[in-house]
This record gives structure tokens, C-alpha cells and sequence, in this order.
């Protein structure tokens, strides 16, 4: 839990980091149940090969949840908002690709019908702040009950 | 340093390694087998909606004798089209069960919007073509040309 010494900036960065954790748990449990949909949507996007549109469906809301659960309870999170900021500047890349492309169809970022590539677009870089916070709280939190200390770490 | 990469590396490996396991599982249950289905057919067939499809599909479902609408301007239509295929002229047929949309790849958005008019209109099945005709083209696949 946040510690009343933190500085303000390590309190916001927690904020940002349970937040994100947050978004990420809800995206992939909208997404989740219906792995054939959405594998349709990445396929939309035409920037994985056919082939590997069905695995990704079913990978990416897992690690979607576990990289926000790890983010929410405070455990592997650098691990994890790594992995949560690579899938936000992977996700804004595939929009913005397809933007120029002239597609805007349903983005299917938190389940289906959800809304078009220039909303969640939009969405998706007011959520890229949140994952520089997480970033910030998960390599610059203080907790040697969390890391090992080694002697010059 | 090395030390923080390291952690860093783990932390990332299992995370992903958590991710896979739980996928795996998932495709194995089904998810239908978590996420529970309504007793029974509370209203007529749900329609499976809207799926776009590649060059990889789009053969499979040609040989399954799936309507396929192309959406071109009729000087294209004529000179060349997906054998069996009807010119799009606008009206949603009665009783369609099953359709595939397809224009040139720029079309995508409104092969789109008409493949969402035949779902809201109660077509269980409707694909939409990704690559266009140009993909059908460049696939070397057989063509029909001339008038309906």
C-alpha cells in the first residue's frame, strides 16, 4: 500500500500504476470471452499474418489481466508495465497505421462494437500517460521487502 | 545494472509465461464452458455478425457456395469478377442465410457498412473480402466477366 512518506510524485505514480492496472484488467476481461471476435479485429487490421490472428485473441487478454493484476497489487511490475506500456505504443501504432490507411472500423479494444479507430485512438493516447507513471512508480519505488538489495544497485 | 535487467527479464518472462498458460487453458475449456451461454434459444438464430476475411478464407468459402456480392461500379463488375458473384445493387435479398462482400481493397469501409446493413437485417453470416478483388487477382484465381 502507498506510504505517507512518498513524495507526491511517487503518489501520483501509484495512482497511475493502479490505474493502469485497472484499464488493463478490464480490457482483457471484455475480451476475453469471445477470442473468435476479436481475433476478426486483429485480422481487420491486416498487420499480423491470418495465421496468428486466432493465437493472439487468446493470448493478449491474458496478459492484458496478468500485467494488470501484477500492476494493481504491486508485485513484478516493472515486468509489468513494460509489458502494458509496449501494448499501448503497439495498439496507438496499429491505429495510426490504419488511420492513414483510410480504415475506421470498430477498433475492438475493450470487447466488440466498442467504438471506432479515432475514438480509441484518442482513448489510448490519454492512456499513454498512465503508462509513463506506472513506469516511474514500478523503477524508482522504494521497498526492500520487494527487491533484493545488492551492494551498488 | 545486469542485476535490474535481470529482474526485469524475469518478471517480463513469467508474466508472459502466465499469459500463455492461461490462454492455453482457456482454448482448451472453450470459453463457452466459463462464461455462460442463456438456456436455450431466447431469440431466432444470433447472427455471428460481421467477420472480415483474407485470401487464405475467401477460396474456402468460395467452394462452400456462399453468395459472394461484389460492390464495384458495374463497368468493373462486367469486366471482371469472383465467379458467381452478384452486383450489389442496393437491396438487402430476402432470406439470405450467408454472404460474402467484396469491392477493390480501398472499399473496405463501405464493404463494410453494406456487410452491417445484411447483419442488422437478420443474415447470420456475412465476411467481408479484406484484399478486394485485386486480391482475388493476385491470388491467380479463376474470374467471370461479362453481364449478369
Amino acid at each position: 500500500m502507498i506510504k505517507s512518506h512518498l513524495r507526491p510524485l511517487q503518489r501520483l505514480a501509484w495512482v497511475c500504476r493502479v490505474a493502469l492496472g485497472v484499464v488493463f484488467i478490464t480490457a482483457g476481461v471484455l475480451k476475453v470471452g469471445d477470442p473468435g471476435r476479436f481475433a476478426a479485429d486483429i485480422e481487420a487490421y491486416r498487420l499480423l499474418p491470418q495465421s496468428l490472428s486466432l493465437p493472439a485473441a487468446y493470448l493478449m487478454p491474458w496478459l492484458e489481466m496478468a500485467s494488470g493484476l501484477a500492476l494493481i497489487i504491486g508485485r513484478w511490475t516493472k515486468g509489468a508495465s513494460i509489458w502494458a506500456s509496449a501494448m499501448m505504443v503497439a495498439f496507438v501504432t496499429a491505429l495510426v497505421v490504419n488511420l492513414t490507411r483510410g480504415l475506421d472500423i470498430d477498433c475492438g479494444c475493450f470487447g466488440s462494437k466498442s467504438s471506432t479507430m479515432t475514438e480509441a485512438l484518442i482513448r489510448d493516447l490519454a492512456i499513454l500517460p498512465l503508462c509513463a507513471g506506472a513506469l516511474y512508480s514500478a523503477f524508482t519505488r522504494p521497498g526492500p521487502g520487494r527487491e533484493k538489495a545488492t551492494p551498488g544497485s | 545494472m545486469s542485476t535490474r535487467i535481470r529482474t526485469v527479464a524475469a518478471e517480463m518472462t513469467g508474466l508472459l509465461l502466465i499469459a500463455c498458460l492461461a490462454a492455453f487453458g482457456w482454448w482448451l475449456a472453450g470459453p463457452e464452458a466459463v462464461v455462460p451461454q442463456p438456456p436455450g434459444p431466447v431469440s431466432p438464430a444470433k447472427p455471428a455478425g460481421l467477420a472480415p476475411v483474407g485470401i487464405d478464407s475467401i477460396q474456402n468459402l468460395h467452394q462452400t457456395g456462399l453468395t459472394f456480392f461484389d460492390i464495384r461500379p458495374r463497368p468493373d463488375f462486367e469486366a471482371g469478377r469472383v465467379p458467381g458473384a452478384l452486383m450489389w445493387t442496393g437491396e438487402v435479398p430476402s432470406g439470405l442465410k450467408a454472404a460474402v462482400i467484396y469491392g477493390e481493397a480501398e472499399d473496405f469501409n463501405r464493404a463494410l457498412e453494406i456487410g452491417q446493413r445484411l447483419v442488422d437485417s437478420g443474415t447470420g453470416e456475412v465476411h467481408v473480402f479484406l484484399d478486394g478483388y485485386s486480391g482475388w487477382l493476385a491470388a491467380g484465381l479463376p474470374v467471370e466477366e461479362g453481364g449478369p
